[in-house]
């Protein structure tokens, strides 16, 4: 059975994965080591351990049934709805927000499964239109109100970043369908016009100090901006090689803030430079090919808009992430999936991959089927 | 199968998907060349200097050596507890370990590092607390990798080991204030620097203040310093080493100085010992004093006290100089001819001089009094009898002459002038004619003159070299930290008075009596194994009446007792050196002799130890 199951497994999504563990774990392992010690960084024995878990999660849920997925993405999205108001109303406040839910003396930060359920609940709802089919307001008021309510719940936290990008990824998948022209201009307009508003008002005072130091990092370079500018410094110092494996100054110094977790890829890119960089961002897009033409082979259009909307989701964090460690985007609490450490986002990667390896499965299946 | 191709579809009408992701890939690989490749070497160059730390290394202050090359000052290693802005986090968590370990409120000490912190650069530590006991500074060692910002500060500082000894003429010295950092445009003043405050310190502060080093440390990003630093980051940084300043050789004797400042140390006064044929001060004391060790935590309360400690009062400080200005009027009278040596008056204990009787400081008076006896007994009516005929400007200008009135420049600020008073002076500052009456007056020291006790040591000096004026100085060679020689001071001649040699010898005669002869003003503290010679003064703090002018000064309140002063010399035959020791209310001139004596009992017993060791 076992051999089945590694045979059923895609190559050429795995093995870039794998790669970006291997560079997430050392990584992990330099930012955190101490001087004195030896052998690996209790944090990266930990993330090791997340790893093999994720790991082990991801080939499970690869054997469940896409129908039976299909089926559970509504409960699975009502229960961590659920909890996202329960860590809003009983968590205790972390560095002025509630993000984190307590169990069993482990944390989980439901808004990093969030992503996945209304990935999952999302294509669910849209699979019944049709790609050529013209879709005014009222089709898709059912899947914007699925994006608003965790949104919301998570703006609530407050945690403006990973709201930010769920609400982006809800978006990018709703526009997924063919939307008719006139609502998207006057969605853009409204945009448009609400943006000053919502900076304004929408905005608490921390969250609007680090839009201005992301607009201009060198007015308070020991304040707002200083995590923005010692990550710069820290990827730049890289330069084209690296400075070496262990022998980032920025990162062992503690120049940079949150290295093992947000900022890990400043941490890397100091110690392995544009070359490592480059590789790092190589592996990505692999990554992101594959789930993109799993889309086009998918066995439905579940599965399909699946795949596009987590690849959707993956480059999206990618991207935010890098950009906003190299001064191209204020700094928001965006983890970069499969690098950073913490076991909520990587187990909630881990499941989509999962999610995806078992549309593999199931597309061969079909195929098996064809050719009976 | 129908749904696949439906599905497929999806690929079709979103190819954007794609394009969204090829231009995020090639946004952030833009970005990233930018930073790492086109921007690397910069970006490098500011990780470097992120974990280097440039720190100024004060420069040791110069040395101070006495005549004979003991050390008169050296250096102590003091604790502060500093707090370094740049990595201070939680100020208040801080504030609280420091409020327990020092035992001070938190208010104060918040407020107190605020005032500080104001307009120095942030990475600059601010002190909190100064010379901390071995135990907070334990306590610190081991809790500040918990601390951000706190850190313990080791500094050489300047002791003296001689304490108060030599309070006045060496000085203090103290960190730079705000206003000094402000002040300072041309040197760069760094903190746990010492500037010279008073004294020596302050007049050759640049000489002794030497040129501070720089040197770099490699700090993570709490400003910690990171103990197991390999090294390699010296490549990138040229650390430059602190120059000391300057050693001062100067002309003080520790052994006179000890001796002086015994003696005067329970009174209010001034002493100076200066070398007659030279200008050499070899002892120079001011009491009340102060502590230069612990001045600058108690400079408040010291500035403020009713008998100003931090005054120096041989160069500061005027008094009426009494009888020991008779000398010099006894001269400007053989000079001017008015008198001769064999001229005799008869004292009967006061002088009418139209409606206004002058009175001898002896009752009864003095009976038959030639010059000699005038000059040993000290008679006041003998120079009211010349006084009568000789003009004030006449007196005036010989006294300015022998260095009186005008400064003599010293080594040190705020040297007084004092003042010889005459006509023209009368007339610009009471726009009154001079009375003949307060010719009278001055020729015993009284009235309007007033001299500072350096220069009645000079103007002794004068007299007793023959008449070269020496400017009084202190500092007599300059030698940087390698022993070789900047500067070397040697004496130097203000001027030369005509004076006829048979007159100094019959005022020197006059004084050698006063002390060894029974009618001497000094008889009493006469010491049959050290003859000197001398001249006492009783300066009248307020105006007498005849009815209490004669009663016991000792019954008079502390503050209205007549000064005492006493000029001294020694050797009597070759006269080497001048002592003046000023006693304020201390009621007679004579009781300042014993501490002129034990000076010179001290210079005595060096030339005897010079003597034994030549042979």
């Amino acid at each position: 059975m076992w051999i089945r199951v590694f045979k059923s497994l895609d190559v050429l999504l795995l093995v870039p994965l794998l790669g970006l563990m291997t560079i997430s774990l050392m990584s992990i392992h330099s930012a955190t080591v101490s001087e004195v010690s030896t052998g690996l960084s209790a944090i990266a024995k930990t993330q090791m351990i997340y790893a093999m878990l994720s790991l082990a999660a991801a080939l499970i849920i690869s054997r469940i049934s896409l129908t039976t997925i299909q089926r559970l993405s509504p409960l699975v999205y009502v229960g961590l709805g659920g909890t996202l108001l329960w860590v809003l109303f009983f968590s205790p406040e972390i560095a002025g927000s509630r993000r984190w839910l307590f169990f069993w003396g482990y944390r989980f930060q439901p808004s990093e499964f969030m992503k996945i359920a209304l990935i999952l609940f999302l294509a669910k709802s849209m699979q019944a239109i049709q790609p050529f089919e013209r879709v005014g307001l009222q089709r898709i008021l059912g899947p914007l109100l699925l994006i608003s309510v965790p949104s919301c719940l998570i703006l609530l936290e407050p945690d403006l970043g990973t709201a930010g990008v769920v609400a982006t990824i809800g978006v990018l998948i709703v526009l997924l369908c063919n939307i008719e022209k006139r609502l998207l201009l006057g969605a853009v307009v409204l945009g448009v016009i609400s943006l000053p508003a919502a900076y304004q008002f929408g905005l608490k005072p921390y969250q609007r100090a680090r839009v201005i130091a992301f607009l201009n990092p060198q007015k308070d370079p020991l304040g707002s901006g200083y995590n923005a500018i010692q990550s710069m410094i820290a990827i730049g110092s890289g330069r084209l090689a690296g400075k070496g494996y262990l022998k980032g100054t920025q990162s062992h110094l503690d120049f940079i803030p949150e290295q093992q977790t947000d900022f890990i890829f400043s941490a890397f890119a100091e110690e392995w430079g544009f070359l490592g960089s480059l590789l790092v961002l190589i592996l990505y897009a692999c990554i992101f090919i594959r789930i993109y033409t799993l889309a086009a082979s998918g066995p439905n259009a579940f599965a399909s808009i699946f795949c596009l909307g987590y690849a959707i989701a993956l480059a999206l964090q990618v991207g935010v992430n890098i950009a906003m460690v190299s001064g191209l985007l204020p700094i928001v609490g965006v983890a970069l999936p499969f690098m950073s450490y913490g076991g909520s986002s990587l187990l909630a990667n881990w499941t989509a991959i999962g999610i995806c390896l078992g549309i593999k499965r199931q597309q061969r299946l079909f195929e098996v089927n064809e050719m009976i | 199968m129908l749904g696949q191709d439906s599905h497929n579809e999806y690929l079709r009408t979103n190819r954007w998907v794609l394009w969204l992701f090829g231009c995020l890939l090639v946004l952030l690989l833009f970005r990233l060349s930018v930073l790492q490749i086109l921007k690397g070497d910069a970006f490098f160059h500011y990780s470097t200097k992120n974990q280097i730390r440039q720190e100024y290394v004060p420069a040791l202050r110069g040395m101070l050596y006495d005549r004979h090359g003991h050390v008169l000052v050296d250096y102590r290693f003091r604790f502060d507890v500093v707090v370094v802005p740049q990595y201070l986090k939680q100020p208040e968590k801080v504030l609280k370990l420091l409020s327990t370990l020092l035992n001070q409120p938190m208010s104060t000490l918040k407020s107190d590092y605020l005032k500080k912190k104001k307009g120095k650069p942030r990475f600059q530590a601010i002190p909190i607390a100064r010379d901390v006991s071995q135990e907070v500074v334990a306590q610190i060692e081991v809790q500040k990798k918990f601390y951000d910002g706190l850190d313990i500060q080791m500094t050489p500082m300047r002791h003296y080991p001689y304490g108060a000894v030599f309070s006045h003429v060496l000085g203090y010295v103290s960190e730079p204030t705000t206003a000094d950092f402000r002040k300072s445009k041309n040197h760069l003043m760094i903190q746990g620097e010492e500037l010279g405050r008073d004294g020596l310190e302050r007049v050759a502060d640049e000489q002794l203040r030497g040129t501070h080093g720089v040197q770099y440390i490699r700090v993570d990003a709490h400003g910690r310093r990171i103990e197991h630093a390999d090294g390699s980051f010296m490549n990138w940084v040229r650390p430059v080493a602190a120059t000391p300043g300057h050693t001062l050789h100067t002309t003080l004797d520790v052994d006179v100085q000890k001796t002086l400042y015994e003696g005067l140390k329970k009174h209010r006064g001034a002493g100076v010992v200066l070398e007659i044929h030279t200008g050499r001060v070899l002892g120079m004391v001011s009491t009340p004093n102060y502590n230069p060790n612990t001045l600058g935590m108690n400079w408040h309360t010291l500035s403020r006290k009713a008998d100003y400690p931090l005054f120096n009062r041989v160069v500061q400080g005027v008094y009426p100089p009494g009888s020991t200005f008779k000398v010099f009027s006894a001269l400007a009278a053989l000079q001017e001819k008015i008198i001769t040596p064999e001229h005799t008056i008869t004292c009967k204990g006061s002088y009418q001089l139209g409606r206004k009787k002058f009175h001898c400081w002896k009752e009864g008076g003095h009976g038959k009094v030639d010059f000699e006896k005038a000059v040993l007994a000290s008679c006041d009516v003998y120079f009211y009898h010349f006084s009568k005929v000789m003009a004030m400007d006449r007196l005036a200008m010989l006294a300015r002459q022998f260095g009186m009135g005008r400064m003599l420049g010293i080594e040190l600020l705020n040297e007084n002038r004092g003042l010889i008073p005459d006509t023209k002076w009368k007339k610009k500052t009471y726009g009154e004619r001079w009375q003949t009456g307060e010719t009278l007056n001055v020729a015993i020291g009284q009235g309007y003159v007033s001299t500072t006790p350096l220069q009645l040591a000079s103007a002794y000096a004068t007299l007793l070299n023959g008449g070269t004026v020496f400017r009084p100085y202190l500092i007599e060679q300059e030698r940087d930290v390698d022993g070789k020689l900047i500067r070397a001071n040697g004496p130097k001649v203000i001027r030369r008075v005509q004076l006829d040699p048979g007159h100094i010898g019959l005022i020197v005669r006059g004084m050698i009596k006063a002390i060894e002869t029974s009618d001497g003003t000094g008889f009493s503290y006469r010491d049959a194994s050290l003859k000197i010679g001398g001249k006492t003064g009783t300066a009248q703090v307020r105006a007498f009446s005849p009815e209490d002018l004669y009663s016991s000064c000792e019954s008079l309140p502390p503050k209205e007792r007549h000064h005492g002063i006493f000029a001294g010399f020694w050797p009597t035959k070759h006269p080497k050196y001048i002592t003046i020791v000023v006693k304020e209310h201390g009621c007679s001139g004579s009781s300042a002799i014993p501490i002129a004596q034990a000076v010179f009992r001290t210079l005595k017993k060096q030339k005897q130890v010079a003597k034994a060791e030549g042979n």
